[in-house]
């Protein structure tokens, strides 16, 4: 069924939205990730313009996160205080990344940056995933990774710079400035790739806050809830490119798509699934690569102002 | 390549003595709606080409767009935007030079099934009287249109003309999204953002239900 979006101003298939939506919903049912990665490549690869897609990404952010930060909270998963703390940061993160998306578009080279930096975290994320599956399927039975984050202490940054701040949740008195820094990062992605970026605000909250585990999931999507709701309202404002009909179809494809990668979970664990998600990703980056390196099909592009 | 910054042009020949009568044109429909399900619409314009000779040209002409052409070429081993070239006011002006620049706009153009290279022939209805259709694609862009109708004379030169305007809108839920979009830019995003954040919260509540 073809479906006329009236702020990206073009036919697209009912359809082929419903399902990316599903898949990427699917993928957060299983694996807990946002998906938000996999929704932007695609959306362009379709011929969405990068700027509706970041910004309609952004809309598809907000339902994901909040029915996972909503099942973190009721199981007690998430320091509100750290994570109100990550909020400023990431606040301000996101109208720094407006004002980046905004001048890369003015310069014609949003496609680029947007490419350079897909490529680089999901090459780098990617990478990682497949080498410490293939790394843990080798040594079956230890986990002595999972030990190691259990024992948190303060990182050495977190402890020595000043402001700084009980948060009683996590057993942490620590700076101010760094959970506020990991945020700013967080909402700088929002804005300008339109993902969460847990992959890299988890691991940061493990290493350098020293954050127990059990908190870090559900803390950093408390805080993309927030980031990403105001990243979709400064690209409403800003540069109209948040597409409601749009966000609709990828967001019900993706309540679909959630609920059956909730219940195929229980049959898809262990390093199988995990090297699975790891190609996933490896591959839209070198999708999103082959135009960077290789050359892209048609070296001219007409942009509409 | 036609040197025409017309968004479609039709053509058609009429072989008959010249006369003073008028050139008559006419529209089926002076707006074409784009709803949420538009997949492509057309132009139905008619008329009466006066009795006499010339040769009867019709266009329809796209609203005015400012555009840019961008190039990609390496730097660094990486394949970035290196040059452009700022088209103002198309289609009614073309972009400058005569350049690849040039060329890669049209082509680009007549992708989306816009600005064709060759005419089409126009339904002689006989006794002077003519239709023609002209098809809109999917991604047609938004504005006033005009349709013009010319009668050359030997030497192409132009005998008669009329003009006629339709405007191509959206209607509906899409007229309404966009039109609150532009005027109330901050309570659509948050619009957007309550949409989303209600779906989210539904999903986590149908998954409690179950587990």
């Amino acid at each position: 069924m073809p479906v006329h979006l009236p702020i990206a101003e073009m036919s697209v298939w009912a359809e082929q939205m419903l399902l990316l939506g599903a898949v990427v919903g699917f993928l957060s049912g299983v694996f807990g990730v946002g998906g938000g990665f996999l929704t932007t490549p695609f959306l362009i690869f379709l011929g969405l313009s990068p700027a509706v897609a970041v910004g309609t990404q952004a809309c598809q952010l907000v339902a994901s996160s909040v029915t996972g930060s909503l099942g973190h909270l009721r199981r007690g998963g998430v320091d509100v205080r750290m994570g109100t703390v990550m909020l400023a940061g990431g606040l301000a993160g996101s109208v720094v990344g407006i004002g980046i998306f905004r001048a890369l578009q003015h310069f014609g080279q949003i496609d680029l940056v947007l490419g350079l930096l897909y490529v680089a975290f999901l090459g780098g994320v990617g990478g990682l995933m497949l080498a410490e599956s293939v790394v843990s399927a080798a040594r079956r039975g230890r986990s002595k990774v999972r030990a190691a984050f259990n024992a948190h202490k303060p990182g050495p940054l977190a402890a020595r710079l000043p402001w700084r701040m009980a948060f009683p949740r996590s057993r942490l008195y620590i700076s101010a400035l760094v959970p506020g820094g990991i945020g700013f990062v967080g909402g700088l992605m929002v804005s300008i790739m339109g993902i969460g970026g847990g992959f890299l605000l988890v691991p940061a909250m493990i290493y350098i806050l020293g954050m127990p585990i059990l908190l870090v999931a559900g803390t950093s999507l408390f805080q993309i809830v927030f980031t990403g709701a105001v990243a979709v309202v400064l690209h409403a404002v800003a540069s109209g490119t948040v597409d409601i009909v749009l966000a609709t179809l990828l967001i019900a494809g993706g309540l679909v798509g959630t609920r059956a990668g909730v219940w195929a979970a229980r049959f898809i664990t262990g390093a199988a699934a995990r090297v699975t998600l790891a190609l996933i990703i490896l591959a839209v980056a070198v999708a999103m690569g082959r135009d960077l390196f290789i050359g892209p099909a048609d070296p001219f592009s007409v942009v509409v102002r | 390549m036609t040197a025409r910054a017309a968004l479609l042009a039709l053509l058609i020949l009429a072989a008959a003595p010249v006369r003073a009568d008028p050139l008559v044109l006419s529209l089926a429909a002076d707006r074409v709606e784009v709803s949420t399900s538009f997949h492509g619409g057309r132009v139905v314009a008619f008329g009466v080409a006066p009795p006499g000779g010339g040769v009867l040209a019709l266009e329809l002409i796209g609203p005015r767009q400012d555009i840019v052409v961008r190039e990609k070429g390496r730097v660094l081993g990486i394949w970035a935007n290196t040059g452009s070239a700022p088209g103002v006011g198309l289609p009614a002006v073309a972009p400058p030079g005569d350049g690849p620049y040039r060329a890669a706009l049209i082509a680009h153009k007549q992708k989306q099934a816009l600005w064709p290279d060759a005419p089409t022939a126009l339904d002689d209805l006989g006794g002077g009287a003519w239709r023609v259709d002209f098809a809109l694609p999917p991604d047609v862009p938004i504005g006033t249109y005009t349709v013009r109708a010319a009668l050359h004379g030997p030497g192409g030169r132009t005998l008669e003309e009329e003009r006629a305007t339709l405007r191509v809108d959206h209607v509906g839920l899409g007229a309404a999204i966009v039109r609150f979009a532009g005027d109330y830019a901050w309570a659509y995003g948050l619009l957007c953002v309550m949409m989303a954040a209600l779906a989210g919260w539904f999903m986590s509540a149908v998954s409690l239900r179950r587990y």
